[in-house]
């Protein structure tokens, strides 16, 4: 306080020395009245200028009273005002979000936005701040050209991620860099809050630094940090209410009538139901409820900076039981001495939740009759469920799932770096930076005696727990040298990267559970029958070495070249090194003499090529894949010969391919960006092409290898993705309005070149994949629409006159016989349409007026077809489940329909590798809409600097012509993709927050 | 300037680089194949886990019984699984369903790899003496019996099949063989193995392949290529030669399938079940990837699928033609049971009437001693193998051993080819020991009350004709009889396929040269260009 009394009253004092000149006072905020200290301030057209102090003020003696003021500041829109004898002027800067000055962060270094020349796309936090998410994934979502991100309803679950494609045919998420840690997963404990900025590797150019780890795009993300001024306070309520789409299910007076009609057909007598009309939908699932609170208190000094920070997050799932919370902390801070700098960031979270016990409670509210109650205690454990007589089916009740098997999940999570920064000898900057990363994790299980489907056996009641830690250690070591030589700048970075990871698990069961006044003992202690216990662990260490030459003349000429080597322990001793190179460079065209073209204020045309690798296909699981180079046995085989003698074996059941190694992508990228009209408007264009050679993948083997216990992870294949991602937006400023327009368009080609073991296809449940065409590819049996009479069975015959289907009724489907045997088999498949989108867009519109902002964010997908799941569910009829609304089965008096007759117990018309469920999957959603407030605040009452009240709408429609649940679902196996297996839908959510800074 | 760089260079590369020996790791959890396979206790580890693979669901734990069973007409599925249902009655749409062949195709090849690891790796093992060196001949012998056994049931389900004789690579191809060619393999690998094996196992080790064990499954092989002289030749070894004094007939037919009077002198071969870790191991039916986890359930998982409905998932049920056949004969006298039912009915089948027919009869220890309400009382249900005669209820963890060759099987094969070999007279001697079991208690064949019986001694057609008869009714439910309708040939004529639809409607979907072998699991044949497409009219 004392300082900054001195402080005024020297301002005052030069004041009254420079009297004679036109004192020209006032402050400089951001828009939300936050002062930006160190801002520029020019009389323009002269060298005379100064910049703000800590709190933001200025004071400049200016020429006159006609003087023209200039605010500047990195990373905002430079402002002008005329002096007009004012003796005071505050300004207001608006961010420039697409600042070409913005500093980029590329791995171990950063480049200025402008001096780019790969592809890297970078959401920063006003992005993420007006779209009100509550998670990473959903930061992400839509903003980036080439980037997919899809995360599925279902509590608790990672975003999945692709950036350009499929290069592979397993794991495609990206590596994820947090504050210069490498970690494995676990972005669900991530704070959103804390993020300060993701930046996005896309190209081969950008994410060879990262050697090979890279291959599937890097994503960087940094957390905030203080700033220079007072402790500030930022503190963040939300709210949010998620609810699931319509399942669209029948009620018991019509299911009976589908139903018995479906019996009736297949010439069996209707069951005699039960009486009830249950809505399983209403009783699984429900509206649910999220908050999420966060505290963070910032400040510094300019040789300090400290950000501690406080959330609270907690969700109530949508399916009945569920629910999710975390408590996170983090402390970030950095201080300077002389040529030091030394900082850390630390964050700990603790995450518990409890999932839902049925694997699919959307799969298995389909499959309850709803004639059948949810409780009924004639039944094992109380609750109701399939009955040979009255309602045949194995559907499982998910309520009791639920209340039988209690599961619990949960982790402590620590993650944390410190960093050690010294400048000496004018060009040069060492940087270590050591990490470690710890998760706690605890899963707890208990089976309570009862049953939850027909016939279900008896299972004794036990209680199975594990306990595991995952620890990541890592040790990076970067000397950077950075000199400018006349219109020559050079930047070089070499450095050393050493990480281990380890996993390791233990685990106990116990059964016959002692249950005391109706209660289970919940605790291993409480069970007294077959005791269980197991344990196991894994580790992987890694070496790398890396260098990365950044050369640029003036600005004009950019060149950039990188090197790592890697070496880890996942491969055997032959096959661990490798060597990952990548080049690139950009002309700046606008910078050229030749070059006058007023409105356009920036071209440049880039160019690179650059080898990625990827060993990122193991998991820390019992067989983890960690090891799999090495032909191991297992020693869990038993036998029984007698009460003495129960044996135990030793023998390979999985094989190996001991020469395993990493999968290379190598990727080319040709692209240019535009700014024209002083960058307000700005285009980027990149075609890229990319082939991932040795794709590392678990392929399935003959099965008279023997082999067992998944499939063995081989090196083999090629698959190539080409395509071009187009970013383009539009900004523009005024002093009460402004808007921005963005847009963004990706498009995949991707193509298999071969296939493992020589094969030339491998088909996988509904997909196909062969050499020269995209990967999983609809592979089917046609449909030819419904026979409408005898006549017609009988003339539909193969071309030795063979009938095809005799056992065909009216109104049953008509099958292509492709191979033209005779007889529809599963030799009649052929291909059926694309997974794959023709384009993908994002369109991200955004606006303030006065206090008011808003922001509309929008993605679509055009083009791809999805095999719904859903339908198959309920339309099949041949095994008993609830029926969709709608329909209209081919009856002899409704022959106008392209449904066809329903047969109980009959696979007539219900088989499912055909095209009957192919759908077009092309949809446009509004994925967010928000609209923020903020509150002004009279400068008198200084309790508050700003208040912000938002509402959001996430998924609020979504146009498309796709009947299943959600258009925008997500398959985990890559080779089935476009399966829409029932996949749990996102919910339509509406959120609520306010935000006080003071 | 230049001097400080390469001196900061020197330091920093000290400070950066790393010993690259630690990239050497070690699979902390499980030992390895390299350094395994060199000692006697190796060879047994590697024989145990072959045995294993027996109680795994591929195998003999779970759907060979939906294969052979419920195949065959003597039982039949009514599953609201439809797809599972469709499998008993030759009705495959998927030819890849995991239920179907697929995952009894994979499991026995599993066994099969495992076993040709013992067979390549062990002989390579140093004895250290004499008696060690009898100990690992004898460990080849065994995993080649059993590798016999596993092709000799693939065979008899899916006709052609791959050749795998040597420890498996990921990436091999393999060559396809027509059943004559794997018949041969077989033969050979138990003519090794009869060299070897011992002539019976005592004490702990009861339950392991003895030689016996061997020359029955020879015999088995000989009979279903019609090979008459040569399987009377390997049975003869256990009915009238060196190994007769181990076999013998049992007094109680009901002792051969519990589990208080295993491995005695009436078992030829059985699979050891056990219930002392009831561990929920392979009870995921949506996968063929087999459970690897410690304590594994070594139960038998039949009884709780083919339970009657409301105790097991009843999936799979009894033809009633069954239930008349036992009925058709009257015993000598009502000694047994206090009627003159045979009583070999009341043990195989739960059927209607079976609580009037038995005065006092309960099931499931005790507490069923009615037929339930909610049971069809036109259904027969499965009782033969399950756990009623001591449990109120069933689970995953039958203990009783599966007997795959039993004494009296050994018999009534013995008959057919004495019979075939025209000494009907000779083999009449052997279905008599059958028949007047104590406890089954029927007349000799040519004193049977009933006239046509009593005439099948007469002739060698008749004779065959009634044989079949009887081993339906002494082995009925115990997974042969798929593999005798084969034999008999009536699955390749519409004569015999009539016959079949009288006793199951199921054959109604059956189309000669088509049916009777399963489908190749589809990937197999897109994957492997040996198979060439699937099997004929597939």
């Amino acid at each position: 306080m004392r300082i900054k009394l001195l402080l005024i009253t020297l301002l005052f004092l030069v004041g009254l020395v420079q009297a004679q000149e036109t004192i020209v006072t006032g402050k400089v905020t951001e828009h939300s009245g936050e002062p930006l200290p160190g801002a520029t301030v020019v009389e323009k057209g002269t060298s005379n200028g100064t910049i703000t102090n800590v709190e933001g003020i200025y004071t400049i003696a200016v020429s006159g009273p006609d003087a023209i003021l200039e605010f500047s500041y990195v990373g905002y829109l430079t402002e002008q005002e005329a002096v007009a004898g004012n003796n005071s002027i505050d300004k207001i800067l608006l961010p420039d979000i697409q600042s070409l000055e913005e500093v980029v962060l590329i791995g171990y270094g950063t480049v200025k936005k402008k001096d780019l020349t790969g592809a890297v796309s970078v959401i920063n936090t006003d992005d993420l701040k007006n779209s009100q998410v509550l998670t990473v994934g959903d930061a992400i979502q839509g903003l980036a050209a080439g980037v997919t991100i899809r995360s599925n309803g279902n509590i608790g679950s990672e975003p999945d991620i692709k950036i350009r494609g499929v290069g592979n045919f397993g794991n495609h998420n990206p590596l994820y860099v947090i504050d210069d840690i490498i970690v494995a997963g676990g972005i669900r404990d991530l704070n959103v809050n804390d993020i300060e900025s993701v930046q996005i590797l896309k190209d081969a150019s950008a994410a060879a630094i990262y050697g090979n780890r890279a291959a599937n795009g890097v994503i960087i993300i940094t957390t905030k940090r203080g700033s220079s001024g007072d402790m500030k306070v930022d503190f963040s309520m939300k709210y949010g209410i998620d609810k699931l789409p319509s399942l669209d299910l029948m009620d018991t007076t019509e299911f009976f009538f589908y139903n018995d009609m479906a019996y009736r057909n297949a010439g069996l007598t209707p069951p005699n139901h039960f009486e009830n009309n249950t809505d399983w939908e209403k009783e699984v699932l429900r509206t649910g409820y999220s908050k999420d609170y966060n505290l963070s208190i910032s400040g510094g000094n300019d040789k300090s900076r400290y950000l501690m920070s406080a959330g609270y997050y907690s969700i109530n799932g949508t399916s009945i039981g569920t629910s999710m919370d975390r408590i996170s902390f983090r402390v970030n801070s950095d201080a300077k001495r002389g040529p030091f700098t030394i900082g850390e960031n630390i964050s700990i979270t603790n995450t518990s939740m409890v999932p839902s016990s049925d694997g699919n409670p959307v799969a298995s509210v389909m499959r309850m009759l709803p004639d059948m109650p949810v409780y009924d205690s004639a039944n094992p454990g109380g609750y109701g469920y399939g009955n040979e007589a009255r309602a045949r089916t194995f559907g499982t009740n998910p309520i009791a799932v639920q209340n039988l098997v209690n599961n619990k999940s949960g982790n402590m999570r620590l993650r944390g770096n410190v960093f050690g920064e010294l400048s000496f000898l004018k060009y040069f900057k060492y940087r270590m930076n050591v990490g470690y990363e710890t998760s706690f994790d605890q899963y707890k299980s208990l089976r309570k005696v009862g049953n939850w489907t027909l016939n279900q056996p008896f299972e004794d009641s036990y209680i199975y727990e594990n306990r595991a830690q995952y620890q990541s250690i890592l040790y990076d070591n970067i000397l950077s040298f950075d000199r400018n030589i006349d219109a020559h700048s050079i930047n070089l970075v070499v450095g050393s990267s050493y990480q281990h990871e380890s996993y390791n698990q233990i685990s106990g069961k116990n059964s016959s559970i002692f249950v005391s006044g109706g209660e289970y003992i919940d605790v291993l202690n409480g069970g007294s029958s077959n005791p269980v216990v197991a344990g196991f662990k894994a580790e992987i260490y890694r070496i790398s070495y890396f260098g990365r030459l950044n050369y640029d003349y003036q600005g004009k000429y950019l060149f950039s070249a990188t090197l790592r080597r890697d070496a880890t322990s996942q491969f055997g001793p032959d096959y661990r090194t490798g060597y990952f190179p990548s080049v690139s460079a950009a002309w700046r065209l606008s910078k050229e003499n030749f070059f006058a073209v007023d409105w356009i204020s920036d071209l440049k045309i880039r160019a690179n090529y650059g080898e990625l690798g990827n060993a990122s296909f193991e998991n820390w699981g019992q067989n983890s894949g960690i090891y799999d180079y090495i032909p191991s046995l297992t020693t869990f085989p038993m036998y029984y010969f007698s009460t003495e003698n129960i044996v135990t074996g030793a023998t390979q059941r999985k094989l190996v391919n001991p020469d395993l190694t990493w999968e290379t992508k190598k990727q080319s990228n040709f692209g240019a960006d535009w700014g024209l009209w002083g960058n307000q408007l700005i285009f980027s264009a990149d075609y890229y092409i990319s082939k991932t050679e040795d794709v590392l993948v678990a392929y399935p083997i003959l099965y008279a290898t023997g082999n067992d216990g998944g499939d063995p992870w081989v090196n083999a294949g090629t698959l190539q993705n080409n395509g071009f991602d187009f970013e383009l937006s539009w900004r523009k400023s005024g002093r009460d309005f402004n808007y921005s327009v963005s847009a963004n368009l990706t498009t995949i080609n991707n193509k298999v070149i071969d296939l493992p073991y020589g094969d030339n296809s491998i088909t996988t449940g509904l997909c196909k994949s062969e050499v020269g065409r995209p990967l999983a590819m609809f592979y089917l049996i046609k449909t030819d629409g419904i026979f409408q009479s005898e006549g017609e069975v009988l003339a539909h015959k193969n071309s030795k006159e063979v009938v095809i289907q005799p056992n065909a009724k009216p109104g049953d489907i008509r099958y292509i016989d492709y191979n033209d045997d005779g007889l529809i088999s599963d030799e009649d498949r052929q291909y059926a349409g694309s997974p794959w989108p023709v384009a993908e867009v994002g369109l991200n519109f955004s606006a303030s007026y006065k206090q008011f902002d808003v922001s509309v964010q929008g993605f679509g997908s055009f083009g791809q077809k999805v095999w719904n799941g859903t339908r198959a569910m309920t339309e099949r009829f041949n095994d008993n489940s609830n029926y969709r609304k709608g329909i209209n089965p081919w009856t002899p008096e409704n022959t106008n329909t392209d449904f066809p007759r329903v047969l109980y117990g009959d696979e007539r018309n219900s088989r499912s590798n055909t095209d009957r469920w192919i759908e077009d999957g092309s949809f446009f959603r509004l994925r967010n809409i928000s609209l923020g407030y903020n509150l002004s605040i009279p400068k008198t009452e200084k309790l508050f600097d700003n208040i912000r009240l938002a509402v959001s709408v996430q998924n609020l429609a979504t146009l498309t012509k796709y009947e299943g649940l959600d258009a925008e679902f997500s398959n985990g196996n890559v080779l089935e993709f476009g399966v829409d297996g029932i996949t749990y839908p996102s919910p339509t959510s509406i959120l609520f927050s306010i935000n006080a800074k003071f | 300037m230049i001097k400080r760089i390469i001196i900061l260079a020197i330091i920093f590369t000290g400070i950066i680089s790393c010993n690259e020996d630690i990239l050497d790791v070690e699979n902390p959890n499980v030992p390895t194949q390299e350094t395994f396979w060199k000692t006697a206790d190796d060879a047994q580890l590697g024989l145990n886990a072959v045995y294993s693979q027996f109680i795994r669901v591929g195998n003999w734990s779970r759907w060979i019984y939906f294969r052979y069973d419920l195949t065959s007409d003597e039982g039949y599925s009514t599953s609201p699984w439809t797809e599972l249902a469709d499998w008993t009655r030759f009705n495959y749409v998927n030819y890849d369903f995991i239920q179907g062949g697929r995952t009894i195709y994979k499991g026995h090849y599993k066994q099969i790899s495992e076993c040709n690891q013992v067979i390549k790796f062990v002989p390579q093992i140093k004895a250290i003496d004499e008696k060690e060196q009898k100990e690992l001949d004898q460990i080849v012998a065994q995993a080649r019996f059993i590798r016999a056994f596993d092709y000799f049931n693939l065979v008899v389900m899916f006709g052609r099949l791959e050749m795998v004789f040597e420890p498996s690579s990921a990436g091999d191809n393999f060559e396809v063989a027509d059943s004559e060619v794997v018949y041969d393999s077989i033969i050979s690998d138990l003519q090794k193995a009869i060299i070897d094996l011992p002539e019976e196992w005592k004490g702990n080790d009861k339950g392991r392949v003895t030689k016996g064990a061997a020359y029955a499954l020879l015999g088995k092989v000989y009979m279903q290529m019609h090979e008459w002289q040569k399987a009377k030749d390997a049975f003869q070894w256990l009915v009238e030669g060196e190994g007769a004094k181990y076999y013998g007939i049992l007094d109680n037919y009901f002792d051969n399938f519990t589990h208080y009077a295993e491995n005695n002198i009436e078992s030829v071969f059985e699979i050891q079940f056990s219930d002392v870790n009831e561990t929920p191991t392979d009870q995921n039916n949506g996968s063929d990837i087999d459970d690897d986890i410690p304590n594994m359930s070594l139960g038998n998982t039949r009884s709780q699928f083919f339970a009657p409905p409301g105790i097991g998932w009843a999936d799979g049920k009894v033809r009633r033609w069954l239930v008349d056949k036992y009925k058709e004969e009257p015993t000598v006298d009502n000694l047994v049971n206090g009627t003159t039912i045979d009583d070999r009915l009341r043990v195989s089948i739960i059927y209607p009437e079976i609580f009037t027919d038995f005065p006092g009869e309960s099931i499931f220890n005790g507490t069923i001693t009615k037929w339930r309400a909610t049971w069809v009382s036109t259904d027969c249900y499965f009782r033969k193998y399950g756990d009623d005669y001591f449990k109120p209820r069933t689970d995953y963890y039958s203990p009783i051993n599966y007997r795959v060759i039993r004494f009296a099987d050994v018999l009534l094969c013995y008959a057919e080819c004495l019979a075939q070999l025209n000494d009907v007279s000779g083999a009449v001697k052997y279905v008599n020991m059958v028949r007047t079991r104590p406890s089954t208690n029927l007349p000799e064949l040519a004193s049977s009350t009933i006239p046509e019986i009593a005439a099948s001694v007469n002739s060698k057609e008749a004779f065959l004709k009634r044989l079949q008869t009887e081993r339906a009714l002494e082995l009925s439910l115990e997974s042969v009889r798929w593999i005798d309708l084969k034999r008999w040939g009536l699955l390749d004529t519409q004569e015999g396929i009539e016959e079949l639809k009288l006793c199951d409607p199921d054959f109604e979907n059956f189309v000669i040269g088509k049916h009777n072998i399963l489908p190749i699991p589809q990937f197999e044949v897109n994957n492997n260009p040996n198979f060439g497409g699937n099997n004929p009219n597939y």
